[in-house]
């Protein structure tokens, strides 16, 4: 299990597109992903769910993955993360 | 107040252009109702399943405008479907719903409500601009799964030529506007993305949203112009105002009847030569267009539809009913592709591919997942056995010939699995190869000793020709199906299929294009397959032209050194083009 935490870089935070990649990363691992903001844990798979965090720039997140491949997965994550989702930061 | 004699004005958002001029028909949608039933133990397993249909069938409506929104690359559209179909997929959602279904014994249309109402409750309160924008989205997508679960599909009959007024309209209602002959359409709300505006787009459907109260400013039987080019609608207009609307109705209409003169002409150049215009089709619902544009035939069913999330399609049961319904209701050989999954189609592959493109593409990935190819080659020789003489089978992505010997092998022992070896119905199934890897141009003469037929693939064939990727605007002067070397790639093409007498067609969407498919001609195809609507204006400039000026235009862009030399000797050409 990871247990972690990340920090949102690009500006917007985690609005519908950034949501929405994240979701679809996650979703092509096995491991279940959740994430975690103030005491409010959601499904990282879930779209609903990571648009109710409605993490914004500077949050650290909570991340806690499990799984077979939940390196991978941590990986492709943290790449998200770091790059900003491809957006402005 | 509105007064007689009066120009009232009122001012919206232009979602589809056009003009026109008749008397409202309003249409009321219903508020939702929940079941406040609570339901019984043993109904359970039933309300799940209710809740999986209507999912799957807000599925097959959503990708049918996924794909329209990709053809015109409108990307917050496609973020929308994108983030929509995330939420069919949701697993959460799911959980949510199983649970209010199955431990407070609601019916799935009020678990479903309740499911939804947790997370739209947080994201109410939240602060976020972002978030609060898109709850409208999430709000249609919830509405829509309720309606499918309660199959509340009762339609109003829609009058022709109205101008259906309403708070809002659902894709579906847009389609069957389209089919009732409604003249434009008019909405209170909506945004330019949402999926009745790609529809209405779609089905030329002039149509105005964001007109705030329009449903209380007009009454049954009013008349009206749409204004959908300058963005506003005239209530109870003068009599003058009508006029020269009408003047430029009627201009409008000139211009529709011109192409459908031209639906109606037979295909044949001015040299008498005869060509042949097929459609492209993915939906049961485009039939429509294939019969109304009188193609003959279907040059490309494209069939990634029938494919769930995780690369699995659906039943083989579905698949027959699919492919029965699009024979049954068309006319002419019908050439089915088989899964194209990978490239920007589809790829729910656990490891996301560095360079899909390039990756496990069409045959490759079908011959990496032979239990998918089959099910899908079973479900197409099961229909064509009852159609005969009907069905085409085209393969996707061919890059080398042991690929084609893989799948022929496959095909032959599912033909022989089904028991039918020696009828003659199967011996009648052509079986092609889509030309879209250059590598299978260079092995043309080679192909074309085992192919029954090739089908060029115009816009991945520019895409691997030029190696560039056609959604990238920084190189998007290369993605051009005029490139000499792309021209010179499909005459090479042209020039192997004729020596052993294989048939070749293109079916990609340059075809579309009325000059491209006057080079094409020039080039020797004859057989064109592209998005109906485009038909009129292609088969317009092909009548114009005979063979041997057809031949001429080829072979001068044949021999050009450049893409802007290409340009500038087509261009003149286009005057000739109306639309």
């Amino acid at each position: 299990m990871i247990e972690t935490t990340l920090k949102v870089l690009n500006k917007a935070g985690i609005h519908a597109r950034p949501a929405s990649s994240l979701v679809k990363t996650a979703s092509h691992y096995k491991s279940e992903f959740y994430m975690h903001l103030d005491g409010y844990k959601i499904n990282g798979k879930s779209i609903l769910g990571v648009m109710t965090l409605a993490a914004e720039q500077g949050c650290e997140l909570g991340i806690e993955l499990e799984g077979e491949d939940e390196k991978q997965a941590f990986e492709a994550i943290k790449k998200l993360f770091e790059t900003g989702f491809g957006e402005e930061m | 107040m509105i007064v007689p004699g009066t120009d009232y004005i009122v001012i919206g958002i232009t979602a589809s252009k056009g003009i026109a001029t008749g008397r409202v028909q309003l249409i009321n949608h219903q508020d939702i109702h929940l079941q406040e039933i609570r339901i019984s133990e043993s109904q359970i397993e039933e309300e799940y399943e209710k809740f999986r249909v209507a999912v799957e069938r807000v599925k097959q409506e959503i990708h049918l405008t996924r794909e329209i929104a990709k053809e015109r690359k409108n990307e917050e559209a496609e973020l929308i479907i994108e983030t929509q179909l995330q939420i069919l997929d949701d697993p959460e959602l799911i959980v949510q719903t199983h649970c209010q279904i199955a431990d407070e014994l609601f019916a799935a249309d009020k678990a479903l409500w309740t499911a939804f109402q947790q997370f739209l409750e947080v994201l109410e309160h939240s602060r976020n601009d972002y978030m609060l924008q898109r709850l409208p989205d999430i709000k249609e997508i919830r509405d829509r799964l309720i309606r499918a679960v309660q199959q509340n599909t009762k339609q109003t009959d829609l009058k022709d030529a109205a101008i259906i007024v309403s708070d809002w309209v659902t894709p579906s209602e847009v389609l069957l506007a389209h089919k009732s002959g409604v003249k434009a359409i008019l909405c209170n709300q909506g945004g330019l993305t949402s999926h009745a505006t790609i529809v209405a787009h779609a089905m030329e459907l002039p149509m105005i949203i964001g007109l705030k109260a329009i449903t209380r400013l007009v009454h049954d039987g009013d008349c009206v112009i749409v204004d959908a080019i300058g963005s506003k609608v005239i209530i109870n207009p003068q009599f003058s105002t009508i006029r020269s609307y009408k003047e430029h109705e009627e201009k409008e209409q000139k211009r529709k009847l011109l192409r459908e003169l031209y639906i109606q002409k037979a295909c044949l150049t001015s040299c008498g030569e005869p060509f042949t215009l097929r459609a492209n089709l993915e939906f049961v619902e485009e039939i429509q267009n294939v019969n109304r544009y009188r193609c003959d035939g279907i040059g490309l069913l494209r069939t990634e539809s029938l494919l769930l999330a995780d690369v699995e399609a659906i039943s083989e049961k579905g698949q027959i009913h699919f492919y029965r319904q699009i024979v049954s209701e068309s006319e002419g050989p019908i050439t089915i592709r088989l899964f194209d999954i990978g490239g920007d189609k589809l790829s729910a592959r656990r490891q996301p591919e560095q360079n899909p493109f390039l990756g496990e593409r069409g045959i490759r990935f079908l011959l990496a997942n032979p239990d998918l190819m089959k099910s899908q080659l079973r479900a197409i020789l099961t229909v064509a056995r009852e159609y005969p003489g009907r069905i085409k089978i085209l393969v996707p992505m061919l890059a080398v010939l042991d690929e084609w010997f893989a799948f022929k092998q496959i095909y032959l022992d599912i033909r022989s699995e089904i028991g039918m070896n020696e009828d003659e119905v199967f011996q009648q199934i052509s079986l092609g190869a889509m030309v879209e890897v250059p590598s299978l141009i260079v092995q043309g003469d080679q192909f074309s000793k085992y192919v029954d037929f090739f089908s060029i693939g115009t816009n991945d064939l520019t895409q691997y020709i030029m190696a560039t990727d056609r959604g990238n605007p920084a190189v998007a002067n290369l993605y051009d199906s005029f490139q000499p070397a792309v021209l010179r790639a499909i005459k090479w093409m042209k020039v192997a299929a004729e020596k052993k007498h294989i048939p070749l067609s293109v079916c990609g969407e340059a075809a579309s294009d009325p000059v491209f498919a006057l080079t094409l001609l020039g080039l020797g195809i004859t057989e064109l397959s592209m998005t109906p609507n485009s038909i009129p204006s292609v088969k317009q400039i092909l009548l114009q032209y005979s063979i041997s000026e057809a031949e001429e235009l080829a072979n001068k862009l044949l021999s050009c050194d450049t893409v802007e030399e290409v340009h500038e000797i087509v261009a003149p050409y286009y005057l000739s083009a109306v639309d």
